[in-house]
């Protein structure tokens, strides 16, 4: 039977700007982690609902969040102190299924870059691009080059590497290269952006959700996903058939 | 010390103890059934069911506040055919009475639910007649006390099975629409369902839910159920299952010294998937430290 995990926190840097990076101890129940799959976590008493926040990073003894201050929930959780212990249930949702195609683009948008982390560590014998987009300031980078080589930079005031979207970059990418697959996390309007590109280079994609949630395992439907299906629209869960979705089946707001 | 009788008889419903989970808040038990085991839940009211499939509204359908939360998820759900089908016969398989909650646009929908779940399984129906999530019928129903019993009443004639009427905090006059509950013939009522209200993004200035306004639960609204509970259970003869921002057994506690039989989890299994079983402990140590022998001895028991 699955339960509450009580995990101690190991380490809490700012690592950006209101960005945190939390490590944590990877108590017994963890089980199996895959890439992309998600912690639901206690951030205060008063502020009832837990927060789903990626996993980005799975070691033997420890497991790692990045987490943007967004509001009161977040703010509280990137508060708590090293040596404190966090109440978490988990891992929870679908993570990226490693696909067969050998040239792959894994492209994050803000604190979406977190959770491709542990991705391309799962991505070794692949042809591996990494392309993160960021308003300002850059964070996770030189993690990012400790698996890739191939690590191109996105801000939107020029701070840093390219000057504008990092969407453009992979339109770029898909025209000069093969690609087989392209995996991807962040804001909406990015994975709307991501989706439009791949499908117009006929590439397949993986696409990881972010939606509102209450219970994080499936019960309450607070947190639906608009996919199409045979009839039209269907509406799923983004905790429980999610968070990672193909691409050609989510249908992001107008 | 003997063990304490935690059974209680809702005038025939018996419950093997008297923690219950709410619907909306349960799925139809499979997911939560792996953190908790079913067999010791008293009864599971399932996720509100309508004749035909309901996707539901847009999101975003949450919105969090301090102590709550306002949802506008818009009874989506897979129809009463399906989880006749597909989700009785799992449920089926656990030892905890199965609440069917039930919702229809037009008292015709709710009687042809009733009919067709009288031939199954189901121990009880829980007719909800106020839902604030739905354009049509739900709350609109649970406002008027001649529609109230008018619907109660049809819904009597058209099933067998043992009829809960979940009532609307968003009246003026709670009482007088249990009532109208009892007169139309319910066994049983239950309340509180959740009460409207709001969230705004100050910055989009826009509200947060895409509907706008959706149900508010959490330890925000107790007070108000647990005010509801006792006023309820002044006016009427008939048992009543207390819910409303339980968090924990002494919430839970409250809620029976002011008129409740039973108790239902709601927004808490969201918090902690495990809390149901949590406040059943939580009553029984209670009642041992006060020396009770069954948890019937406390319901009402409120010094006033």
């Amino acid at each position: 039977m699955k339960k509450n995990l009580y995990c101690k926190i190991l380490e809490n840097i700012e690592i950006a700007p209101s960005i945190h990076k939390i490590e944590m101890e990877r108590v017994d129940g963890f089980g199996d982690i895959k890439p992309g799959q998600f912690l639901h976590i206690k951030c205060s008493d008063a502020y009832l609902l837990r927060r789903p926040i990626s996993i980005s990073m799975v070691q033997k003894d420890r497991v790692g969040i990045v987490v943007r201050k967004a509001g009161e929930g977040t703010s509280l959780l990137c508060d708590r102190k090293k040596g404190e212990i966090l109440d978490v249930l988990g891992p929870l949702g679908n993570g990226f299924t490693i696909d067969e195609g050998k040239n792959v683009i894994v492209i994050g948008g803000g604190i979406g870059t977190a959770p491709l982390l542990e991705l391309v560590k799962n991505l070794k014998e692949k042809q591996v691009t990494v392309l993160l987009g960021y308003k300002d300031t850059p964070y996770l980078v030189e993690a990012f080059k400790d698996y890739v080589k191939d690590v191109k930079v996105a801000t939107e005031d020029g701070s840093a590497g390219y000057k504008g979207y990092v969407t453009d970059l992979l339109k770029t990418k898909l025209e000069n290269d093969k690609v087989d697959i392209i995996y991807s996390c962040g804001p909406e309007i990015m994975l709307k952006k991501v989706q439009e590109i791949a499908t117009e280079y006929k590439v397949k994609s993986q696409l990881s959700i972010e939606e509102r949630m209450a219970c994080g395992v499936g019960a309450c439907l607070v947190c639906t996903c608009k996919v199409k299906s045979e009839d039209g629209v269907k509406h799923v869960r983004t905790c429980k058939d999610g968070p990672v979705f193909s691409g050609d089946e989510v249908m992001f707001h107008e | 010390m003997n063990k304490i009788d935690m059974s209680v008889d809702l005038n025939g419903l018996v419950l093997k103890n008297p923690v219950t989970v709410a619907s909306g808040t349960f799925g139809f038990g499979r997911e939560y059934g792996e953190y908790v085991d079913l067999n010791k839940i008293g009864a599971i009211a399932v996720k509100g069911l309508t004749l035909e499939e309901r996707q539901g509204n847009p999101t975003p359908r949450v919105v969090e506040t301090p102590m709550g939360m306002i949802n506008s998820v818009g009874l989506q759900n897979p129809g009463v055919d399906y989880f006749i089908k597909e989700e009785l016969p799992n449920l089926s398989q656990y030892d905890t009475k199965i609440i069917a909650n039930i919702n229809g646009n037009t008292i015709e929908e709710y009687c042809k639910m009733a009919e067709k779940l009288s031939k199954t399984s189901v121990d009880a129906l829980e007719l909800n007649i106020s839902c604030p999530n739905v354009k049509e019928g739900g709350v609109a129903f649970g406002r008027d006390p001649e529609m109230v019993h008018k619907v109660t009443r049809k819904v009597k004639e058209n099933s067998d099975k043992y009829l809960i009427v979940k009532l609307s905090p968003n009246v003026s006059d709670i009482k007088e629409i249990g009532v109208s509950a009892e007169s139309g013939g319910a066994d049983c009522l239950s309340l509180i369902n959740t009460l409207i209200g709001m969230g705004i993004d100050i910055e989009k200035q826009k509200p947060i839910l895409a509907r706008g306004i959706g149900g508010l639960s959490g330890p925000a609204v107790k007070p108000v159920a647990v005010r509801m509970v006792y006023e309820v259970s002044k006016a009427v003869n008939i048992p009543i299952i207390g819910m409303g921002g339980i968090m924990n057994d002494k919430d839970a506690i409250e809620f029976f010294l002011a008129g409740a039989w039973a108790v239902s989890i709601g927004t808490a299994n969201f918090v902690n998937p495990m809390v149901s079983m949590e406040v059943l402990k939580g009553i029984e140590e209670y009642l041992k430290r006060k020396e009770y022998t069954s948890i019937k001895e406390l319901v009402g028991q409120l010094k006033f």
